[in-house]
């Protein structure tokens, strides 16, 4: 059996503005997008795009199938589907898109520990539930795909993905920056009542990145 | 042709290279990293996140730790390595904390039962885990990168070593523009993991695990240890294909009552949950080589019978709470994730255990460079424990970029050898567009047929030659490449550079695997189906001289290591 796939293809080197390019594949039960594009690369033609694991855990593959963002190797593929590079970042070629711009935003900001050297022992500490459920964020870079705002060269403005990122410090109970006030700093002040911000891994972003910063929640 | 000068550069970006490349940087040295994918996307994201340590519960100690290893490890892990691990375990998961990871604790906030887990292999609850797994170490990894004021060229393959008797840089391939660079430096760190990928889709390993930093090693001459042993864990999925390889399972989350049943409807095996890895693996490697599968060319894994008993209900609720169960969930569906329908399974390419000869102090056989993790060889033996390659390598890691940094500032930055550099940017200039017949691709998807059929979960002399004659053939075939054109992530460039380093470990491998005429630990020879104490209490060696592979054994010193 076979299944049709609508891939963009987009080549900076050979100008044009981009185009969707249908391809058959071979299909089978259970056969996801990631699938059909290898299956496009290795029988068709060598269209580009990144993947890591096949399970949902490197972050490698998130791209836009029918207009939504997700990852390519959790959507069951069906026929007629159409799969496009995230809208919220500068194409690179076909499916690839620039990673940089989403982690520079965040470079003035510190999200990191103060470097040291390791403790000898493990520290007494409690973990809040927020952290262990913002540490599931497998950067992936969906979120931003979502934002209705989110523009990667207004670097004064952040995206769902940096507000979790900040949030993960906040939630972190070692670290003692002002996260609430860098949140801020990235207009987190516009993301009021929007709610239109999706983790492709169901992370509750607003709930627990969003809320906490802009309300800027004590630490526990 | 670019260049650039560091005093450390680390080949990996995951978490031995992370933690290489922030011990460098603390010690004072200008340190790259280079990474094939971005960083914080290797194997470590992906993995369960299991951390063995040693002292969280009285009753244990860094010499249980140690023979646990060694008999995990069936007598010939390399024991100075060993013990060093041992001795050291709890700092490994102190440098990932140190870069920013929270494991967790008990009610009391302490790293101690009963937040602890116990792997397979281990006597003791010294496992460490986390709520998001691998993820969250993933996660805090490029974060981690950027605040050691690292430099990072992610998207970049290391394709050559550079320096005679020396090793005084590399040559790489920037994926994002088709950039050659060579960069120089006083010291390089090999952090870039495993060969699981050389057995896709039969591996639960990411792309990115071609096996580059042996083969590196290797064409610069220095020497592999272990490279027949790969481990295979048990259970993986069959199908469909989207998922073949993903792993489900550990023989210690089957329950008491699992049993595993072959395509005949024959029970083959019972209590797993006491078992290795490379026990059960094995038990599932002779029946599929005695044909006896499912159509999906696996086995079944019958958990059901838990469900009648107490303890074995008890150990579904346990395994489920540590979320091992979500791929089967997800893949196989609800009843599947409830133990009331058998999985189909078989195994998958996990761990390459052997590697690339280290010292207690990271070194090589070749000076200046460095090897940490996964692509080191010889802590583990013919089989790693569960839920101990993360703190070897987090532990490494972190010990190697500080040897790297203090060998590369007592030395000076050198000078790159511009003819050998030339000519290796020359190569790569040569496959852009070229149109010939073999799409490296197709090649490097036939290597991995071969490596599964031939050099897999169980091998013969037979097949071994024959695997090593076809490699020929493949290698052959490479100097007639079709290539696109195009500087832009070009991707078939990167496999054209990506398959003659996968051959160059590929061969090793097979090499190994033919020297060591035994069974042992991950490495099965159906006509050599017995361990032989007598004979193989040894290590294998390959090293490069001129243009053969050498091959020899050395026996393991037990004294060595004793404290």
């Amino acid at each position: 059996m076979n299944a049709s796939i609508k891939v963009w293809r987009y080549d900076p080197e050979n100008g044009g503005r981009g185009a969707l390019v249908s391809y058959e594949v071979p299909y089978q039960e259970g056969d996801t997008v990631l699938q059909a594009l290898l299956n496009v690369y290795e029988l068709a033609d060598s269209v580009a795009f990144r993947f890591g694991c096949r399970f949902k855990k490197c972050g490698l593959c998130a791209m836009e199938i029918n207009g939504r963002p997700r990852l390519a190797c959790r959507t069951p593929l069906k026929d007629g589907m159409t799969v496009r590079p995230l809208r919220a970042l500068p194409a690179i070629r076909d499916l690839v898109v620039d990673r940089d711009p989403a982690f520079a935003t965040l470079l003035p900001f510190q999200p990191w520990p103060a470097p040291g050297e390791p403790p000898e022992s493990l520290p007494r500490l409690i973990e809040p539930v927020e952290h262990q459920r913002l540490m599931a964020c497998n950067e992936c870079l969906g979120c931003l795909s979502t934002c209705p705002t989110y523009h990667y060269d207004d670097p004064s403005c952040g995206g769902p993905f940096h507000f979790v990122k900040l949030a993960q410090m906040h939630f972190h109970p070692l670290d003692r920056l002002d996260r609430p006030a860098q949140a801020r700093a990235l207009s987190i002040e516009r993301c009021g009542g929007c709610l239109k911000c999706r983790c492709l891994l169901g992370i509750p972003i607003v709930k627990m990145a969003i809320t906490p910063l802009l309300e800027g929640t004590r630490r526990p | 042709m670019e260049t650039r000068s560091y005093d450390v550069i680390i080949v990996g970006g995951s978490g031995a290279g992370v933690s290489a490349a922030a011990s460098a940087a603390r010690a004072g040295a200008r340190v790259a990293i280079l990474s094939k994918e971005p960083v914080g996307c290797g194997n470590t994201r992906i993995a369960y996140g299991g951390f063995a340590a040693v002292g969280l519960v009285p009753e244990d100690s860094p010499e249980e730790l140690f023979q646990d290893m060694v008999t995990g490890g069936e007598g010939v892990g390399v024991p100075a390595l060993t013990r060093d691990l041992a001795e050291n375990a709890l700092q490994g998961p102190c440098v990932v904390e140190s870069l920013g990871h929270v494991f967790r604790r008990n009610s009391e906030g302490e790293a101690k039962r009963p937040a602890l887990g116990r792997a397979g292999g281990h006597r003791f609850y010294r496992g460490l885990s986390s709520p998001a797994q691998g993820v969250s170490i993933g996660g805090v990894l490029h974060n981690a990168a950027l605040g050691s004021g690292v430099d990072i060229l992610e998207e970049t393959l290391a394709f050559r070593l550079l320096g005679q008797d020396r090793v005084q840089g590399l040559m790489a391939f920037s994926l994002r523009d088709g950039r050659v660079i060579a960069l120089s430096a006083g010291a390089v760190v090999l952090a870039c993991g495993g060969a699981g990928w050389l057995y896709y889709p039969h591996t639960d390993c990411v792309r990115a695990s071609t096996g580059d930093g042996f083969a590196l090693a290797l064409e610069a001459g220095a020497e592999l240890l272990g490279m027949e042993f790969m481990q295979f864990l048990p259970f993986s999925v069959t199908h469909p294909p989207s998922y073949t390889g993903v792993f489900l399972g550990e023989p210690s989350s089957t329950g008491p009552q699992g049993r595993l049943i072959n395509g005949k409807g024959e029970t083959v095996m019972t209590n797993m949950d006491t078992r290795t890895r490379a026990q059960v693996a094995r038990a599932l490697a002779l029946e599929m080589a005695a044909g006896n599968t499912t159509v999906h060319g696996g086995l079944v894994l019958d958990l059901s019978p838990n469900l009648e008993t107490p303890e074995g209900r008890q150990a579904w609720e346990s395994v489920k709470n540590t979320g091992l169960l979500e791929q089967a969930r997800l893949i196989y569906g609800e009843r599947a994730y409830r133990f009331e329908e058998p999985w189909d399974v078989a195994p998958t390419a996990h761990f390459s255990a052997g590697g690339v000869r280290v010292d207690q102090g990271s070194c090589t056989t070749l000076p200046g460079l460095y090897a940490a993790g996964e692509v080191a060889g010889g802590v583990h033996g013919a089989d790693r424990l569960g839920g101990i390659a993360l703190t070897e390598i987090f532990l490494f890691g972190w010990k190697a970029g500080k040897a790297a940094a203090s060998g590369a500032l007592g030395h000076g930055p050198p000078g790159i050898d511009a003819r050998a550099s030339q000519d290796q940017a020359r190569m790569v200039e040569s496959l852009f567009g070229r149109n010939g017949r073999h799409r490296p691709i197709t090649l490097v998807r036939r290597l991995q047929k071969l490596m599964w059929e031939k050099v897999g979960v169980t091998r013969t002399d037979g097949g071994l030659r024959q695997a090593l004659q076809e490699m020929d053939d493949i290698q052959k075939e490479s100097g007639d490449l079709q290539v696109r054109p195009g500087r832009v992530f070009n991707t078939e460039v990167a496999e054209a550079l990506e398959l003659d380093l996968m051959l160059a470990t590929a061969r090793a491998m097979a090499r190994a695997a033919l020297e060591r005429q035994e069974s042992r630990g991950g490495h099965i020879r159906l006509d050599y189906l017995e361990r032989d104490d007598k004979h193989w209490l040894k290590n294998i060696i390959v090293k490069k001289e001129g243009n053969m592979l050498q091959v020899r054994s050395e026996a393991v010193s037990p004294k060595e290591g004793r404290s």
